[in-house]
Formats: C-alpha cells, structure tokens, sequence
C-alpha cells in the first residue's frame, strides 16, 4: 500500500539511494597498484624496499611540516625523486641484453658493479675466472663500497638497477639531514632552497642515479656534520644522553668513511677541527690571530714532515695530467717536462706557488671560456651558478654567524677541509668535479642562508624564518 | 546465469573466480616475465675445428647457443694453470672476432704450437671450461732437397770409411731416412798441410800445460751430400736446425766414420724447392 502511494509520487518520500561509493574505484586502483609492486617484487625486491624507503624518508621529513613549507617541499621532492626513478627506468629499458648485461652511465659504476658481482659470487661459491680475482684485490679504486654491494645483492640477487635506487636513497638520506639540519637554525625558506638547490644539481643528480661512492659519501658526510652539529647542541643543552648518540654517529660515519675512499677520512677530521676552530674564532675573534699564528709556527716547525706530503700530492697531481682526459696544471713547467723524479728537488716556494694554485684551481675549474669538448660546455651553466653560489656563500656566512655560529662553523669547514685536501691531489678536470660535488651541498646551504637574507632586505620584511614552526628533534 | 547467492550458473562464488582468474594471470605473467627477462645460460656444443696447423690466421668456432657479445674467452695452455699477473691482466684471452646467438669466432694468432683448454666467462662468473679443446699443430715449413759440397780434413784411414750412399744419421736415431743427409760421391786429395796433433791439457788447478803429438797424415775429403732441408724463416734453408751456408760447420757421422767439415758450397735452394 504504502509503495503503490509511493509510486503514485504523492505523500511519503522513496528510499533515499546510497551515497555513491568511492571504494569500487580505489579497490581497482589498489589491486592495479599491487599486481604491478608484486611484479616489481617478483623481478627486484631490492628494488622495491629501496623505493619504500625513500618514499618513507621524504613522507617522514614533509610530515612534520605545515603551510605553504610542506607543499613546496612535497613537490620538490616528488619531481626531484621522480626524475631520479624515470631515469633508472630508461636505464633497465634502455638496455641491450645481448650487447651489455646491464647499462650503466659511466664506466667507473660498470666496474663498480661488477666487482660487487665478483665478490657475490665468491662468497657464493660461483666459479670466476682468475682475472675477476684480480679484479678482486686490485689497488686501483680499492674500497669497501663493492663489499657493500655485494652484500645487498647476496641477499636480493644481482641487482644493478636496484642499486641505482640505493645510491638515490643515500643521497635523499643526506640531502634530507642537511635540511633538517639547517632548518633547524636558518629557518624553513633557507632550508627549502637549499634542499632544491642540492636536489637539482646536475652533477650531482647524475652522481646520485650512479652506482657509485659519491652518494654514500655525501651521505656519510651529510652524518658527520650533522652528528657534529648536534652533539654539539646537545652538550650546550646538557644532554650527555643525545650527545654521546650523535657522537657515536660521528664516529661510526667517520669509520665507513676510512675505508670507503683515499682522503675522505682525512677530510671528515681536517673538518671537525675546522668547525671547532671556527666556533672558537666566531666566539672570540682575538683568538684567530693566536690561531693563525700557531699554524705558520707548526708549518715551519714540522716542514720536514709537510714537504714529502706536498710533494705526494703533486706526484698525484701529475699522474692525473698524464693520465686521460681534459687536466690542468699547477705545477712549474720543469716538473712537467721533467717527470715525477724532479719532484724531489721541489723548493719551499715552488711547494706553496702549488698549493695555492690547487686552491684557485679547485675553486675556479673548469673556465667556462676554455670549454673544448660537449661535456664541458654542458658544464658552463652549471660553473657559472656554482660561481653564483660562492658569492652567495660568503654574504650566507656574515648572515649565519649572527643567526648560528655553531652550524654556520659545521657548514664552512667542510668544504674548506675539502678544498685542503682535494685540491692539491687533483688534476683532472672530471675528477675534480667529481671530488668537489661532495663539499658542493655545504656552500649550497650557505649560499641559500645568504640568497634568503639578501631577498629578505629586498622585501624589508621580517627575518627569514625568525619565528618559524619549528619542531625541535 | 548468477543465482541470488552469486554464483556462476550456481556453481562458483563470483569472488571465488576473480581470485582464481586473478591467480591464473599472476601466474602466467610472472611466467610472461622470467621468459623476458631472464637471460639462459650459453651453452657450448663443440669446437671447430678441434685441430689445426699453427699460424698467425688461424681462427676457431665456438657452436652452441644463448651466446652473448661480451662475453670473454681465455685458452690457457692444457696442463698449465690458468692465471693472470698485474702486468698481463688479460692473461691468455683471446681476441673475439664476431658474435651470434649460436657461434663465437676466435682468433688464435698469439697461441703457439700445442693444446689449450677454453675458459667462457660472463662479467661476473665462469660459464663453461672445454678440456684440451684446440691443438694446434706445429707449423710446416716449406722443405727442398739441395746439394752442398762438404770439405772434411781427417785422416786417410777415416776417409776411406766414406762410402756413397752412407747417410748421416745425426742425433734423432728415429729419424726418417728421408730426413737424414746421404753421400753422393767421396772426392779425397792429399794435402800438402802438415797437421800436428796439439792439445791443452791439465793436471791440478792452475797447472796447464801443452802436449804436442806427432805429426799425422790427414787426407781432404770433398763429400757432395743430398741435404733435406727446412726454410725456417725466408732464405734461411736449415738441416738439422743448423743453417746450411758456405762456410758453416757441418758435422758428419755415418755408421762408421765421424768427422766435422765446412760447408764449401751448395745449390741455389729455388732450384731445387719440392
């Protein structure tokens, strides 16, 4: 009865349909998404463990952001990360397999890879031949990376696309730290710029979608400098707690970092003492001179110790000019014409003529009007922006000292511990910037601090990040 | 076709289905993709050829199959081991000359006379090994038969053991008798050089002295031989691993005399090339 005055459209109104359902539709989405991660899986699960970290990392850091901060960090970081995937994507199909069993950017990852593969299969109990043994114990880029490798792929199996995706994860790992680092104390916009900045490097986004050391060693650079700021925190606070935590993951990056490539141990050291060195002088700039003055009593106290250093260094520095490749030169021409056996009659001034030449040198190439071939004139852009940044840096360094002295010391030292220790062994234009793009996030970070202040007094607003949200860790 | 309960034809729950057919296609695309992506091992069937004459183009096949372009082939020695140094990281690989999926080219030019085993590597590990896979034979040299005059000073009674026909035997005392040198004619002359026999001889260190013999009676013997000999290099015609030339010593030794002569001539090898 009541439905025949129903349909006649008169007093009670009809069943109300149901709200319609957005579930069919994300059901299919979901079963979509998880066919293809089981197909994935299937073919590398390193490879999807290594994306669901990064996922995780970059959702961990935007997460504890508001406003308009996230949502620039989110699409930073999702174009920078995507970029990265798509491009290890064309990797695995652009591959030939019966030209290449996998395709790598540079050869150095090539022989990376395969070092890893021979060490796998070694512990594995896979028969190789004698000159893969070689390769084993061979001098030549001797490092604990392959090990590392050859552990991940022990357990997943060969994985040479996935482990593009570990150097990606380790330098989002770093890149991150140093954001959440600098945000800490420069504030969101200094942090968001320097974060892309260093996201969107080109060399250094090559470098990251490469199996190769530079990621895990900014990575691990990335750690010691955050582990030094903190543990430096920490103590001014009176955590001993935090403290000694932040100091064993400096102790720990620095371990890694000893076996991990020639110097870069050196540099992680030269740069705590140069931080330290650094907060004293911000604190007390009398001491600068006591400081100066005690370094030129021990550089003449102990030439006989420096000079064979010097000289080291200039050996190397002539076995990259000999070797392939575009070089330049820091040395007397005798040296050159002479050979690596003239070194040993190399003056005290002849020495500093050197190292203060490697310093420009590293500062400097390549000269963007001496480009001769694709590859460099594809890095003029990039030089002149790097040349941008410096000058940013130093305008970053007036302004971080008054805003933090301490992590302003943690970001200039080590770039300069680089510049010590890289320049003079350098000599190869490919290597240097190989070598350089480690320190180049540290001035990236400055540069953004003084880019943030100069656009600040542009705008006569307030302070950059002077009362940001900050969520202290 | 579905009842109330959601069945097909009231036979199978619908959801049932969908996990099935779901299931099905899982299965057949992980198949689909391991046939894609998995690359088959190569596989070598035989050698060919398995012997041959050494020389500086000498080439082999590797038949099988799943052959791929970078993979590395070595041929140690058989009975050697199989190493590398950091001076010679290469070791005993051999060029590769062309690829397909069912056969590699190899060439042999740096492999001496002998028998080598094959290594087959990928870039990470050993894919096949072939014991004692390739001989290679010891080079045939061109070979002519040539007349050489041999001028021997000796004495008469030795001389005369020199018959025709006699053939060198030399220090292979298997060698073929066509390999072995064989006197044509024995042409002897006495000589006006008066010979005295003369040697050194020593008793306790440092104490040397000369014994002097008698004179002898030495006769010449000009022997014209028939020489088998091997161009060793272009021009350079050899017996018994000694060049032959005017003027090079020429040891003889028959079944019943020895002597040691120099080579006065012999013919003009192109006259005489088998």
């Amino acid at each position: 009865m009541s439905s025949a005055i129903d349909a006649a459209g008169g007093g009670r109104p009809g069943p109300v349909p149901p709200p319609a359902s957005a579930f069919p539709r994300a059901a299919r989405a979901a079963s979509a998404l998880g066919l293809a991660l089981g197909v994935i899986w299937a073919l590398s699960p390193l490879a999807v463990a290594l994306a669901a970290a990064i996922v995780w990392m970059c959702a961990a850091s935007v997460s504890r952001l508001q406003g308009r901060e996230r949502v620039h960090l989110v699409r930073i970081l999702a174009l920078a990360i995507g970029l990265r995937f798509i491009a290890v994507g064309l990797l695995l199909v652009g591959t030939r397999p019966d030209r290449e069993p996998f395709l790598a950017l540079f050869p150095d990852a090539q022989y990376l890879l395969d070092r890893s593969l021979w060490i796998r299969n070694l512990w594995l109990g896979v028969e190789i031949g004698p000159h893969q043994w070689l390769g084993i114990v061979d001098p030549y880029a001797a490092s604990s990376y392959p090990y590392l490798l050859a552990a991940l792929q022990t357990i997943a199996g060969p994985s040479p696309y996935a482990l593009c995706l570990l150097s990606v994860a380790f330098f989002t790992a770093g890149a991150l730290l140093m954001h959440r680092m600098v945000r800490g104390a420069f504030g969101g916009p200094t942090a968001t710029l320097a974060l892309a900045a260093t996201m969107c490097w080109p060399t250094l986004f090559a470098w990251s979608i490469s199996v190769l050391r530079e990621a895990f060693q900014f990575f691990l650079g990335a750690l010691v400098a955050a582990g030094l700021y903190y543990a430096g925190r920490h103590v001014r606070r009176g955590w001993a707690g935090r403290a000694l935590a932040s100091t064993a993951a400096v102790a720990g990056a620095l371990w890694m970092l000893s076996g991990l490539r020639e110097g870069t141990l050196e540099i992680g050291l030269l740069a705590i003492a140069l931080a330290l060195a650094f907060r004293v002088v911000a604190a007390r700039p009398s001491v600068a001179a006591a400081l100066i003055a005690l370094s030129l009593f021990g550089a003449v106290r102990f030439e006989k110790r420096i000079v064979p250093v010097v000289r080291l260094a200039a050996d190397r520095h002539l076995g990259h000019v000999m070797s392939a490749g575009r070089s330049y030169q820091l040395l007397d021409r005798r040296f050159y014409a002479a050979g690596p056996a003239s070194l040993g009659t190399m003056t005290t001034a002849e020495g500093l003529g050197f190292l203060a030449r490697s310093a420009a040198a590293f500062v400097v190439m390549p000269l963007p009007w001496r480009a001769a071939s694709v590859s460099e004139f594809t890095l003029v852009p990039q030089q002149i922006v790097w040349y941008l940044a410096l000058a940013a840096a130093l305008a970053g360094l007036a302004a971080g000292l008054r805003r933090d002295p301490w992590l302003t010391s943690v970001l200039a030292a080590y770039p300069i511990a680089g510049l010590l220790i890289i320049a003079p062994n350098s000599g190869n234009i490919g290597t240097l910037v190989r070598h350089r793009d480690m320190i180049v996030p540290f001035v990236l970070s400055l540069a953004a601090a003084g880019a943030a202040g100069s656009l600040h007094r542009v705008r006569t607003g307030p302070a950059p990040g002077a009362t940001p949200a900050v969520v202290q860790p | 076709m579905i009842d109330g309960n959601g069945r097909l034809f009231g036979l199978v729950n619908l959801v049932d289905l969908g996990l099935g057919l779901l299931l099905v296609f899982g299965a057949a695309l992980g198949a689909g993709t391991y046939r894609v992506f998995h690359l088959p091992v190569p596989v070598i069937e035989r050698v060919e050829p398995a012997a041959l004459p050494s020389s500086a183009g000498a080439r082999v096949r590797l038949v099988g199959r799943n052959f791929r372009h970078y993979l590395r082939v070595f041929a140690p020695r058989t009975g050697e081991p199989f190493a590398v140094t950091p001076s010679a990281p290469a070791g005993p690989e051999l060029p590769i000359e062309s690829v397909t999926q069912d056969a590699l080219e190899l060439r042999l030019s740096s492999l001496g006379p002998g028998t080598y085993d094959l290594y087959v590597f990928d870039n990470a590990r050993e894919l096949a090994r072939l014991r004692h896979a390739i001989t290679l034979a010891p080079p045939d040299p061109p070979r002519a038969t040539m007349r050489a005059v041999v001028r021997l000073l000796l004495p008469a009674q030795v001389a005369s053991q020199l018959r025709a026909g006699d053939r060198d035997l030399g220090p292979d005392a298997n060698a073929a008798p066509a390999e072995r040198a064989q006197i044509e004619r024995v042409d002897i002359r006495e000589t006006s050089v008066d010979v005295m026999d003369m040697r050194v001889a020593r008793q306790l260190p440092g104490d040397h002295y000369l014994w002097m013999g008698r004179h002898t009676s030495q006769v010449m013997a000009d022997v014209v031989l028939r020489v088998p000999v091997r161009e060793a290099s272009p021009g350079r015609w050899e017996y018994d691993g000694r060049p032959l030339r005017a003027g090079d010593r020429f040891d003889l030794e028959t079944a019943s005399a020895k002597a040691i002569g120099t080579v006065l001539t012999r013919e003009d090898p192109q006259a005489v090339r088998r």
